[in-house]
């Protein structure tokens, strides 16, 4: 499903160059979940953003969704991620101009679902009757289960998740993590997630830790 | 005096030719104008003076039509009766566009000719305030004109005409003010440089330049609606040439100053910087003149002043090496600017140092109001 | 230190102060540029009335044709008289006039460096003009005076009026009012611009400012900070804006410059007040700055939302009191004011309509609701830019529709006026009827009428009478009948034939008098009370007038000044104008009769005012210029605060084309619905300036006309600044850090 090999991700910071990542070797098998750790600043976010084509690397090979990446056109990563890549940030994954139902819409739509069912997914999460509402008009848990909606109604095969319930007390956090894993396993989806959270880390199937340039 | 040369020189024809230009595109330009001076003999049929050349009077009061450039320039520092220091400045400019021998017939003013255009100024200084109106006129139609004898130089109703034996009349008014003089020339005319021919250039390029320093002047002066009776001295000077400054000779620093000694000094830089060419006449109390080259005179600008144009050096030092005199000139307070077509500046001066006295003095090119 | 806390936020986006600092040069270098070009303009117009109006000739006592000799005399004695010699050129050259720009340089007007437009054929130098004369060439010298009504002329000479003045009377007063009244709104618009610029900017700031706040820096302190940041900035801008602003009405006046710049020496843009336009400049830069600063004394907080009901009844009452003030006030001030508050409610009413419509579409495609949605944001985000981009494309078109408005008036005043080819003043004691018989059988004219011109009275209900002018011609003819009626009875000119009146419009509106109405004209000895018939427009004249036919005029009438107008065939040549005023010579038993060529004067009235309309359109462009740099700018800034949703677009697979002709899509839409909310009021205004402001301060009214060209060229010209807004925001490299917003209640949508 996703393997990394040999990935090198180098930086230029005031004249010197910072190597991120320094021959970084991963994989994950489709329908497993990994967990991404490490101090802020040791490269989740970027590693993240290499895995949907939203940041380049100097070298190595990444494959993913059976595709060789390196070279792979903007375009065609638009369309990995617009169909296959669901992305999920800490925070602001919705667009404030409309609403929740409207916001899933607008997401399934793009992937080329169908955007009858998206009642439906609120619903699922807990959202039921707040559907009409405006992403300001609710708690930030419920922002961040309006997001996993808009996830699940892709319907990806591979979800990058950054610092999911980053900014959600405990027992939200424990709610929105909930409804995520039991969704991966459901539709047996591919997951990425970059956390502080050790017991969320815990939660997935596999780990790794940036922390020491693994 | 050479003084206006800049005005006349780079100003006047450019003002001429453009209006020719655009009211009659077919009348040809003069050749060589854009080259200023640089051949010696005017390529257009203009005559011009050279070393050797001589002045004859009274003849040369009249006017030069196979020259390109003259003027009659008269300033004059005055005294109101409760004495207060009045300056006045009256100048007729003749500028050829077609060069005539003085002894050919003109052409007929039916045809309204165009073969020169005058210019007249008229200023009046007094209490820190200025006031200046210029005039133009067509030549050989009568509306403008001048001849030697009796002497009569006029445009519109301003004019210098002999009024009796040794009597001059001078009569101008603009806006706001207005002059009625009677002068009486004095008997000794001052022939500048070699014998008038007065050099503008290291390469020998001049013009022919007299004066009379010492006019006795007195009269009416209205300003405002009001008369002042006013007397005093002024200063006449007779330039004419064919040749326009050189084209690296910017702007022009004029000085004629009557000291209390009796003596006389005209002094004159032209151009700025490297290119400065200096000259002068020395006229001792007795009325001995005596030529100044550029290696006899210094004249170092003290002070600037702002004026509602440009910064003006309104203080100046004056060095006559040969009589070993220093003097220092300055102009009163206020702003000298005669603001026409082409604006310099044109103010009485009053002279400290070695000897004091009083004069005027005329810059160009620094700057326009 | 503070000062440094507080201008760290210029480090961290230097171009927040160039956009600021620039908005205030651009707004003084209109403000500077506007001034000058109305000098300029007004300067221009009056110069051109006094050449053409105040025009008077002197003529000698003893009845002999001016020579040169008269001219010098009169030179002498300081009078401002100037040669004007008249020649016929020969076949196909027609007329020359030959001028002394030397010998005009004694006119009035010289101080504005405008002065006479008369470079170019027909206008040549008298010696070229002369010369042809000494070749036979048929001439005439006139001698021009420039003087005071009261100067008396030595008594050898008379002063006469020439018989080619035109008084453009009212119509130039009325252009140069309606000129000041949009220079007024061309400042009011852009000090709005500024503001907007300022605040949006101070909107970015107040994170900041509150943290600086949360330290301990008391709000006074800030804001005296602040203001002074202001006021710095906005003196920085003052000199380089008033410079540019010279600048750019020299380069926008420039074929007009150059050419007074040669004709006389004269460099366009001196002037003793440039002082005192450099101060009004500074001054009303210090005051919008001030208005600016103004904001940083209000509360923070909730200051746009307010109560929508009380919005509503402020909007529909200040449109009901404006239109009332507008359509019914009788005195200027009241329609000035009507204008003002309908313009102020349009532009509170303008963000809250243009947002309905996003709101009121639904069911499209998801990425189309998210283009009106967020197009929603942007209009409340820039509603004052917005605003006063709106004013900006009104007031421009309304300087177009203006300008042009006055170009075919004036074009058909002139028309009116100088009817024909030739003008031919009846000598005293003779009769245009004398000539009737030569005018009619000579095959080279077309038409001919006479005119005749004297006053009548016309009682007033109150007992007494008031002068009017009288016109009295041949109105079957031709010529006559292409006049303009704004209203008529049917067949209005066959009801002239039969004794009928036309009034002017002037004459119309003070006496409330229509079509059909009875009109009582007093003679000294007769009384007429004929039927009005029509009523025709004439600008600029300030009195009423009645037309009449001559036949009907009473026989003890006494002219005040008679006249014959000639159209010719268009073949006629220079011998058959001559031979015509032979012909008249010998009829009317007069040694040198007056003809003139209308086309002359015409031309001479067309360049003079030229300059004028040039000038003015400088103007409205200008304006543009500087709205369209203040919504690019604060556009921009918008735009850049919604950085991470264009990039939340990117990560949900949207292609860089889409993003791209997404956004362009919302700026090009923006700029739709401001140019679209522009034409009202862009409408309004125009109608305003002709039909109300101009009646009520004149009398008369000006045709109004539309130009919707000129409108599709401003929005291609609003359409490109949307789309380069929109590419400019479609911008997301890769890589780039973007950061998340802070989602307020409402601050995001």
């Amino acid at each position: 499903m996703l393997s990394v090999t040999g990935l090198v991700k180098r930086f230029e910071s005031s004249g010197d160059t910072v190597r991120v990542f320094d021959g970084l070797s991963f994989s994950i098998a489709a329908g497993r979940s990994l967990a991404l750790t490490g101090p802020s600043g040791s490269g989740k976010s970027t590693l993240l953003n290499i895995l949907c084509g939203l940041e380049s690397f100097d070298e190595g090979n990444v494959r993913l969704l059976e595709r060789e990446v390196d070279g792979l056109p903007r375009d065609a990563w638009a369309d990995l991620r617009r169909r296959h890549i669901g992305v999920v940030f800490q925070d602001s994954n919705l667009m404030p101009t409309m609403t929740l139902a409207e916001n899933v819409r607008l997401r399934a739509g793009l992937a080329g679902r169908s955007t009858e069912g998206t009642g439906d997914w609120l619903e699922r999460l807990g959202l039921a009757g707040l559907e009409q509402r405006y992403p300001d008009q609710v708690s930030g848990g419920q922002r961040q289960r309006a997001a996993l909606a808009m996830v699940f109604a892709m319907e990806p095969e591979l979800v990058l998740a950054d610092e999911p319930t980053g900014s959600l007390d405990r027992q939200t956090a424990h709610t929105v993590a909930d409804a995520l894993f039991r969704w991966q396993r459901e539709v047996n989806a591919t997951l990425v997630l970059a956390t502080h959270d050790l017991p969320l880390a815990d939660r997935c199937d596999d780990g790794l830790d940036l922390a020491g340039g693994a | 005096m050479t003084r206006c040369l800049l005005p006349l020189g780079t100003c006047l024809p450019a003002f001429l030719l453009s209006f020719l230009l655009a009211a009659c595109s077919d009348t040809p330009a003069p050749g060589g104008f854009a080259g200023l001076a640089a051949s010696s003999e005017a390529e257009d049929g203009f005559r011009q003076p050279r070393p050797g050349d001589t002045i004859r009077l009274p003849e040369d009061w009249g006017p030069h039509p196979a020259h390109r450039i003259e003027w009659w320039y008269l300033t004059a520092n005055l005294t109101t009766a409760d004495g207060v220091p009045m300056g006045i400045q009256w100048t007729q400019f003749r500028q050829g566009l077609e060069p005539r021998e003085p002894d050919d017939e003109p052409p007929a003013e039916q045809l309204w000719p165009l073969e020169s255009a005058w210019m007249a100024h008229g200023a009046v200084s007094f209490n820190g305030r200025h006031w200046f109106s210029e005039r133009f006129a067509r030549g050989d139609v009568g509306h403008a004109g001048a001849r030697a004898e009796p002497l009569r130089v006029w445009l519109d109703h301003w004019q210098l005409m002999e009024a009796g034996r040794d009597q001059w009349q001078l009569e101008a008014a603009g806006e706001g003010w207005a002059y009625n003089l009677t002068l009486l020339p004095s008997d000794r005319v001052v022939r500048h440089g070699d014998n008038g021919f007065s050099a503008k250039t290291e390469g020998g390029q001049g013009s022919m330049y007299f004066s009379d320093p010492d006019i006795a002047m007195e009269g009416t002066v209205t300003i405002g609606g009001e008369p002042h009776s006013v007397s005093g001295t002024g200063w006449l000077d007779r330039e004419w040439s064919s040749q326009f400054l050189r084209s690296d000779q910017e702007g022009w620093d004029w000085f004629a100053l009557r000291l209390d000694t009796g003596a006389r000094l005209m002094a004159f830089r032209v151009g700025r910087g490297d290119n400065a060419y200096l000259s002068g006449t020395w006229i001792d109390p007795a009325g001995v003149t005596s030529a100044l080259g550029p290696k006899d005179l210094v004249l170092s600008p003290l002070g600037l002043r702002d004026t509602g144009g440009g910064r003006i050096p309104d203080r100046w030092r004056i060095d006559v090496l040969p009589e070993a005199l220093t003097f220092t000139v300055t102009a009163p307070e206020g702003s000298y600017w005669n603001r026409g077509a082409y604006p310099y500046w044109e103010s009485p001066v009053t002279v400290s140092g070695d000897a004091s006295g009083e004069g005027y003095m005329e810059l160009t090119g620094y700057g326009a109001p | 230190m503070v000062l440094r806390a507080i201008l760290s936020h210029y480090r961290r986006h230097p171009l927040h102060l160039l956009s600021l600092w620039v908005i205030l040069m651009l707004a003084t270098a209109l403000w500077s540029g506007v001034w000058s070009l109305t000098q300029q303009a007004r300067d221009s117009m009056r110069t051109g009335e006094a050449q053409l109006s105040g025009r008077q000739q002197v003529v000698r006592s003893d009845g002999a044709p001016v020579t040169v000799e008269d001219f010098v005399t009169l030179r002498r004695q300081g009078l401002c008289v100037m040669p004007w010699l008249e020649v016929d050129a020969g076949e196909g050259r027609g007329r020359l006039v030959g001028i002394d720009p030397l010998a005009m340089a004694c006119a009035g007007n010289q101080e504005t460096g405008a002065g006479t437009s008369l470079d170019g054929e027909p206008f040549v130098d008298i010696h070229r003009a002369a010369k042809l004369a000494e070749a036979g060439h048929r001439h005439r010298l006139r001698l021009l005076l420039d003087a005071p009504e009261d100067l008396s002329l030595p008594p050898q000479w008379q002063r006469q009026p020439d018989p080619a003045a035109l008084s453009t009377g009212e119509l130039a007063d009325s252009f140069l009012l309606n000129l000041d009244a949009l220079g007024v709104l061309v400042v009011l618009v852009s000090a709005l611009l500024i503001r907007s610029v300022y605040t949006l900017g101070l909107a970015q700031r107040r994170e900041g400012l509150a943290l600086l706040e949360r330290y301990g820096v008391t709000r006074g302190r800030l804001q005296r900070l602040l203001l002074l940041e202001l006021l710095i900035l906005g003196l920085s801008g003052i000199v380089p804006g008033y410079l540019l602003g010279q600048l750019l009405a020299d380069g926008l006046a420039g074929g007009f410059g150059e050419a007074m710049g040669s004709l006389f020496g004269t460099p366009l843009l001196r002037g003793g007040d440039t002082f005192l336009q450099f101060g009004v400049t500074a001054i009303l830069m210090l005051l919008v700055t001030f208005w600016c600063g103004l904001e940083l004394l209000r509360p923070r907080g909730k200051w746009v939302t307010g109560n929508r009901w009380l919005h509503v009844t402020t909007v529909v009452l200040m449109m009901g009191v404006g239109g009332v003030l507008v359509f019914s006030g009788e005195r200027l001030v009241a329609v000035f004011a009507g204008t003002g508050m309908i313009m102020a409610a349009t532009g509170l009413a303008t963000p809250y309509l243009m947002n309905q419509w996003p709101k009121t579409s639904s069911g499209t495609a998801p990425l189309g609701l998210w283009r009106r949605r967020e197009t929603g944001v942007l209009i409340r985000r820039l509603s004052l830019p917005l605003v006063a981009l709106q004013l900006a494309v009104a007031t421009v078109i309304a300087v177009q529709a203006l300008v042009t408005t006055f170009e075919d008036t004036f074009q058909q005043w002139l028309g009116q006026r100088l009817a024909g080819d030739l003008f031919v003043e009846v000598p005293a004691g003779k009769r245009p009827e004398d000539v009737a018989g030569i005018l009619s059988f000579q095959p080279s004219i077309v038409e001919w009428h006479p005119v005749i011109r004297g006053q009548v009275r016309l009682p007033l209900p109150d007992g007494n009478t008031i002068a009017l002018d009288l016109m009295a011609t041949d109105t079957g003819s031709g010529l006559i009948r292409e006049w303009e009626l704004l209203q008529s009875v049917p067949d209005p000119w066959q009801a002239v034939a039969g004794g009928g009146v036309l009034i002017n419009e002037q004459l119309a509106r003070r006496h409330q008098l229509e079509p059909g109405d009875t009109l009582t004209l007093q003679f000294p000895e007769h009384r007429l009370s004929p039927r009005v018939a029509g009523v025709y427009s004439d600008y600029g004249r300030p009195a009423g007038e009645v037309l009449l036919d001559h036949d009907e005029l009473p026989a003890s009438f006494v002219p005040g000044f008679q006249s014959v107008t000639i159209a010719l065939e268009s073949d006629a040549t220079t011998s058959d104008r001559q031979s015509l005023e032979r012909d008249l010579e010998r009829v009317w038993s007069v040694a040198d009769i007056e003809i003139r060529d209308t086309g002359t004067i015409r031309e001479l009235a067309n360049r003079i005012f030229d300059q004028t309309f040039l000038l003015t359109r400088a103007i409205s462009l200008l304006t543009l210029v500087l709205a369209g740099a203040a919504l690019l700018m604060t556009g921009w800034v918008a735009l850049a605060s919604r950085r991470w949703y264009v990039h939340l677009l990117a990560v949900w697979g949207l292609r860089r084309r889409e993003r791209l002709g997404l956004l362009v899509r919302l700026g090009m839409g923006l700029m739709f619905r401001v140019w679209l909310a522009a034409l009202p009021l862009a409408l309004l205004l125009t109608w305003v300036l002709v039909a109300r402001i101009n009646p009520v301060a004149f009398g008369w009214s000006l045709p109004m006309a539309i130009y919707p060209g000129y409108w599709l060229q401003l929005l291609v010209v609003m359409v490109i600044i949307g789309l380069v807004l929109g590419s400019l925001a479609a911008r997301v490299r890769r890589g780039a850090p973007v950061t998340m917003p802070v989602l307020t209640e409402g601050g995001e949508r």
